[in-house]
């Protein structure tokens, strides 16, 4: 089967650092993947160039086998790490705006979530607590039946009860055909969903595994690996 | 897709201009009514019912016309900044739609916007001024226009489209000119917006630099000076001449805005596509 | 019900031991019907793969079986179970074994601390 993402020798460069620095990886179907680092470790800026957001320096990356594009936009389903929502708009419009552009936008589904949230579709996103805007750009990302969900720093700053929504939501929603990429640096809340994990420091991956391998070889947590690589 | 993106646009903006527009209007209806208003039996009575109101009235009046410019000029920087290079630029540029269409759906947008305030200003005087008496006069103008227009014509026909292209585009060319500056002020970590105005001001300096040297080569030929003598009454010259001039002139215009408005185009197309650098 | 999951070991070995113990146990009962993978996932905050690959290894060694069309049961043999019920009981007494081991009790030892306490709670009662 094809890799959802494939990428060779990426390299991004900003002002006065380097972001990623020859980055190669590839990822499979069907498989829940954490991209775990330390802040600041190129976690962000590679989900950012998987989305177009930014532009490589040098190297290549494909989706599905297309350059970032409209065509790989259509299958990526994103969840930035900022609410990056029109405040002005109230839910039902924004359920409206996703339906209008995204053809595998499943709206019940998101009004479903809603409900069980009890979020009142009306409300403006302006007068939302942001713990509550998270949740609806959660639901949102997730109503879709995407290839490929990449989604940045999900679980950061949110309280124990929001945390396990918004896993479950995650592992009740994706489409199992697609996989979901999960960066993070919080790894113990995280390291039972994954299947996978992606280790990256200063822009270069330090390793990939599944996290049972990790767990029967090691006899550790992958939190406990995490703590033992980057330690300070 | 563009279509999708221009309803949302102007669903976006419509909040601002749409009761803006409405607002003007009543100030223009209420003003023109403490105008009308006699209230001679009373002269105390009617300073304090009727001139200040009135004068109030019109006082808001115009502070709406220049708020009308005020925020179309805002929102076009506005929807640019905010909603494609800022945070919101996450999701518009995350949805399946080119960068290409995203710089229309914001540029037609504002064309439309720009016509749609100049229209609103043009009623808002009428609902201040008119009368039977400007209808009337307004009806001969435009009857003696387009007689001209038929009388004169394929001359008169080439100089209004010309006239009016140049028009369109030079509204392109002045949003461009924004969303240049812009573009060109993102390129910075810090301070964008001061880099931001300053490439504007650099950009309008330059323009203004190559209109004069154009103005001044084409004043240097004999027969647009004569033209122009004629146009502010002078001089009787022959009229092929006169409409050879003007076409010469509307047509300098138009490839002026088409070249510095294409360059524009151009690089603020090249930026999204190839230097999006959102933060 | 909680599903205890510790994070030094195979999440996919715990997630096996624990549906075991539900099935011998009778939280699912024999020839019963297990919730779907998806919602089983959800429940323990885990994986769908991972509760996926469980299952099948439950399947593999006989306790559970699939239907086509309308999912995943329990076996209606209780022998089967019954029997997995020993190897657990089996398991824990063979642990239990080797903890005192390490605070050096013989096994016979041991089942003399068994009985004793077992006494000590029947007096307070």
């Amino acid at each position: 089967m094809q890799n959802l993402i494939e990428c060779r020798d990426l390299v991004k460069t900003f002002p006065g650092c380097q972001a990623l620095c020859g980055v190669n990886l590839q990822i499979p179907g069907g498989r829940i993947v954490g991209l775990l680092g330390p802040n600041g470790s190129g976690k962000s800026t590679f989900l950012k160039l998987c989305n177009g957001l930014l532009v490589p320096d040098s190297g290549e990356l494909l989706i599905c086998g297309h350059a970032p594009g409209v065509e790989t936009k259509k299958v990526i389903s994103y969840l930035p790490e900022r609410s990056y929502l029109n405040d002005w708009m109230n839910v039902r419009q924004m359920i409206r705006f996703f339906e209008d552009f995204y053809p595998d936008f499943e709206t019940a589904r998101a009004y479903d979530m809603l409900a069980r949230l009890s979020i009142n579709p009306s409300q403006r996103m302006k007068t939302m607590s942001k713990g509550t805007r998270e949740k609806v750009q959660l639901i949102l990302v997730m109503s879709r039946r995407a290839q490929l969900y990449l989604l940045d720093e999900p679980i950061g700053g949110v309280d124990p009860a929001a945390r396990d929504f918004i896993l479950n939501t995650i592992i009740g929603n994706y489409n199992p055909e697609g996989s979901v990429l999960i960066s993070t640096h919080l790894i113990a809340d995280v390291e039972q969903v994954l299947d996978d994990v992606i280790f990256i420091n200063n822009g270069r991956i330090v390793l990939c595994d599944s996290v049972d391998n990790i767990r029967a070889q090691q006899d550790k947590s992958v939190d406990m690996l995490f703590r033992e690589v980057f330690r300070c | 897709m563009l279509k999708k993106l221009l309803k949302y646009e102007f669903q976006a903006t419509a909040r601002f201009f749409l009761p803006l527009y409405l607002l003007l209007i009543v100030l223009a209806l209420l003003t023109r009514l403490t105008m009308s208003v006699t209230f001679e039996s009373n002269p105390v009575l009617k300073n304090y019912l009727v001139d200040i109101p009135s004068f109030l009235l019109s006082f808001a009046y115009g502070a709406g016309l220049l708020s009308i410019g005020l925020v179309t000029l805002l929102l076009v920087v506005q929807r640019f900044y905010k909603n494609l290079l800022g945070r919101e630029g996450y999701l518009m540029f995350t949805l399946p739609v080119t960068p290409v269409q995203l710089l229309w759906s914001k540029l037609l947008a504002a064309l439309v916007w720009a016509a749609a305030s100049t229209l609103a200003v043009i009623v808002s005087l009428f609902v201040l001024f008119a009368d039977g008496n400007v209808f009337y006069l307004l009806g001969e103008m435009f009857s003696s226009f387009f007689e001209a227009l038929a009388k004169e014509a394929p001359h008169s026909w080439i100089v209004m489209i010309l006239f009016l292209a140049a028009l369109i585009f030079g509204a392109l060319h002045a949003v461009l000119e924004v969303y240049m500056a812009i573009v060109l002020g993102c390129q910075a970590r810090k301070n964008r917006i001061l880099l931001g105005i300053g490439v504007y001001i650099g950009l309008s300096m330059a323009e203004q630099f190559l209109m004069s040297i154009a103005i001044v080569s084409m004043a240097l030929m004999p027969d647009f000076t004569m033209a122009l003598l004629y146009l502010f009454g002078f001089r009787q010259a022959d009229p092929d001449t006169i409409y050879a001039v003007l076409e010469l002139f509307l047509t300098g215009v138009l490839v002026f805005e088409l070249v510095i408005g294409g360059v524009y185009y151009f690089v603020v197309r090249r930026m999204l596509i190839h230097r999006l650098n959102l933060e | 019900m909680a599903w205890n999951l510790q994070s030094d070991r195979p999440i996919y070995a715990q997630l096996v031991e624990e549906i075991q113990r539900r099935i011998v146990t009778g939280v699912y009962p024999a020839g019963s019907r297990l919730p779907a993978v998806r919602e089983l996932a959800v429940e323990a905050s885990v994986n769908p793969n991972t509760m996926q690959r469980a299952l099948a290894k439950l399947e593999e060694d006989g306790l559970l079986y699939t239907q086509r069309t309308s999912g995943r049961f329990v076996t209606e043999e209780t022998e089967r179970i019954m029997q997995a019920k020993e190897e657990m009981a089996a398991d824990l007494i063979r642990r239990f074994i080797e903890s005192m081991g390490t605070l050096g009790y013989t096994s016979e030892q041991a089942m003399e601390l068994i009985k004793k306490q077992k006494e000590e709670e029947q007096c307070k009662i």
